[in-house]
């Protein structure tokens, strides 16, 4: 701001260029990322596919740290080695399109440390849609569902859905807040319109009582996806989850034992 | 003239900022800054997990400063911007014992992750017997509550000197006692005690809490590790926080 008043001060041309010079003077020192001085810390480590195939080829390994990020590729054995690291806190990130991210927190390097972090990445269900949910049923309104099952009608004519139920008692429940989570799977009868129902299964398990009101949402997630745990917040996340692909919130009555 | 004007006032102009042109110094050693997270978990005197984790005050001590946040509900805290250092960290809470841990390093860079810290209410619980016979120590307790727990931990002090105090105490033992048949008792080897048999030893006990991990119920099932206590370094021995006050004295006679 300074500099524009001041050059309004400036009428001729010579001056006009020195009030520029001025300021490219005074502005081009910006803060630059800090640089370490020792940078002969490594993380390396193996990484696979849950199944074991495809081969771990290429998978992007990146170490997130203080001085900005560095990667790494794996090899075709699923080996990768990210060298020159100074010191801090860093934290890795495994990423290969087709399959969830994976994160470790909380790597500290100091001096010359070799810190091994090994990962197994899923694969996620890009080529699935979430069907259109139309009623939620009990044993009461749908005879064959089981007492401590809850159906939900679809127009899926397919019992494979890849899908994860996440339960909480307000109507704000999604992945990140909720009070249990399940996998949800396709019913291997079907309904008189020919589809298949979505079943939340084994209910009783959870602390909720008889006739209580839950809430629940649905996400399409690898069902062979295990999760992790979040460091920060102690959650369950999952690797393969899709925001994006969910249903609305839904919700139930707990049936009564 | 005119010119001469000008050139005077460009020259005022750019001089001061020279100085301030890319000279300024690399730094070798960034001053890194970065958050810290980690949780606490509470307990009552008998070790059982509290619902609520909330309002532990947690001071970390560097060398120049000292920086204090709070626990949420979940027992879970952050430290803000912490330069790299190695830290001491206390947590205190009111009507639990005090925790301290040393020598915790921060690097700086994106969050450290700190350990699980676990505090442990005072012990309401009174003892109201101590006695020793057979290589046995057995306890009376009275329980504030009706709760009777499975075992408690006993910090045993020793002195052929009537009415001692802590302070003066000649032999220390620690004994978990268990439950048996309404009684609580325990083993005790009293072979490296320095008294003499036939002797009448006084002794008086203090009680603690001891857990290092627990299964926690998030929605899912999570078993973890944490710090219950801490070695002091000056008084040369490990802290257990929530040490009640001492006991009453009893007294047994040394057996041969």
């Amino acid at each position: 701001m300074c500099q524009i008043i001041f050059l309004s001060f400036f009428r001729n041309k010579a001056s006009l260029i020195a009030g520029i010079a001025w300021i490219i003077l005074t502005c081009s020192c910006t803060k630059d990322d800090p640089q370490p001085l020792f940078a002969h810390s490594v993380i390396k480590g193996g990484v696979s596919f849950y199944n074991g195939y495809p081969e771990p080829v290429d998978i992007k390994v990146t170490a997130h740290g203080p001085y900005g990020n560095k990667s790494a590729l794996t090899d075709s054995s699923g080996n990768y080695e990210i060298s020159g690291l100074g010191n801090g806190t860093y934290e890795l990130e495994f990423a290969k399109k087709g399959y969830g991210t994976k994160y470790h927190f909380g790597i500290q390097l100091f001096g010359n440390n070799a810190v091994v972090k090994n990962e197994m990445l899923y694969e996620k269900m890009v080529d699935y849609t979430l069907p259109i949910y139309y009623e939620v049923h009990d044993y009461t309104t749908f005879s064959r569902l089981h007492g401590d099952e809850i159906g939900v009608t679809t127009n899926q004519k397919d019992r494979f859905m890849p899908v994860r139920i996440f339960l909480g008692s307000n109507k704000n429940v999604n992945y990140l807040d909720y009070e249990y989570t399940l996998k949800g799977y396709g019913s291997q009868w079907t309904d008189n319109k020919n589809n298949n129902l979505l079943i939340i299964g084994d209910l009783w398990q959870f602390d909720y009582e008889g006739g209580q009101e839950v809430f629940f949402i649905v996400y399409v997630c690898n069902p062979e996806d295990p999760g992790y745990v979040d460091s920060y917040l102690r959650i369950l996340r999952f690797s393969t989850l899709e925001k994006k692909k969910r249903s609305a919130v839904m919700r139930f009555k707990v049936p009564k034992k | 003239m005119k010119f001469r004007k000008n050139t005077i006032l460009y020259l005022f102009l750019l001089f001061p900022f020279f100085p301030l042109g890319c000279t300024e110094e690399e730094e070798y050693l960034p001053g890194l800054t970065g958050d810290a997270v980690g949780y606490v978990y509470l307990f009552d005197e008998f070790g059982n997990l509290l619902d609520d984790h909330s309002n532990v005050k947690i001071t970390a001590i560097g060398t120049r400063k000292q920086y204090d946040t709070y626990t949420d509900s979940k027992g879970r805290f952050e430290l803000k911007g912490l330069p790299t250092g190695t830290y001491e960290l206390h947590f205190e809470k009111a009507g639990f014992g005090r925790l301290k841990q040393f020598g915790v390093k921060h690097l700086g860079g994106k969050p450290t992750l700190l350990a699980n810290y676990f505090l442990f209410k005072m012990p309401a619980t009174t003892i109201t017997n101590l006695t020793i016979e057979n290589d046995t120590v057995y306890g009376e307790f009275l329980f504030i509550f009706q709760e009777q727990p499975y075992s408690l931990f006993l910090r045993i002090y020793f002195s052929t000197v009537p009415g001692f105090s802590r302070e003066s105490t000649q032999y220390i033992m620690d004994r978990e006692l268990r439950q048996y048949d309404g009684r609580y008792l325990r083993s005790i080897n009293l072979e490296h005690a320095p008294f003499s048999p036939g002797e009448e030893v006084f002794i008086m006990a203090s009680i603690y809490t001891r857990r290092t991990s627990v299964k926690l119920d998030l929605g899912f099932s999570m078993t973890i590790s944490g710090i219950d206590t801490y070695f002091d370094y000056e008084l040369n021995q490990t802290i257990y926080p929530n040490l009640s006050n001492v006991s009453d004295h009893f007294s047994f006679i040394f057996p041969e």
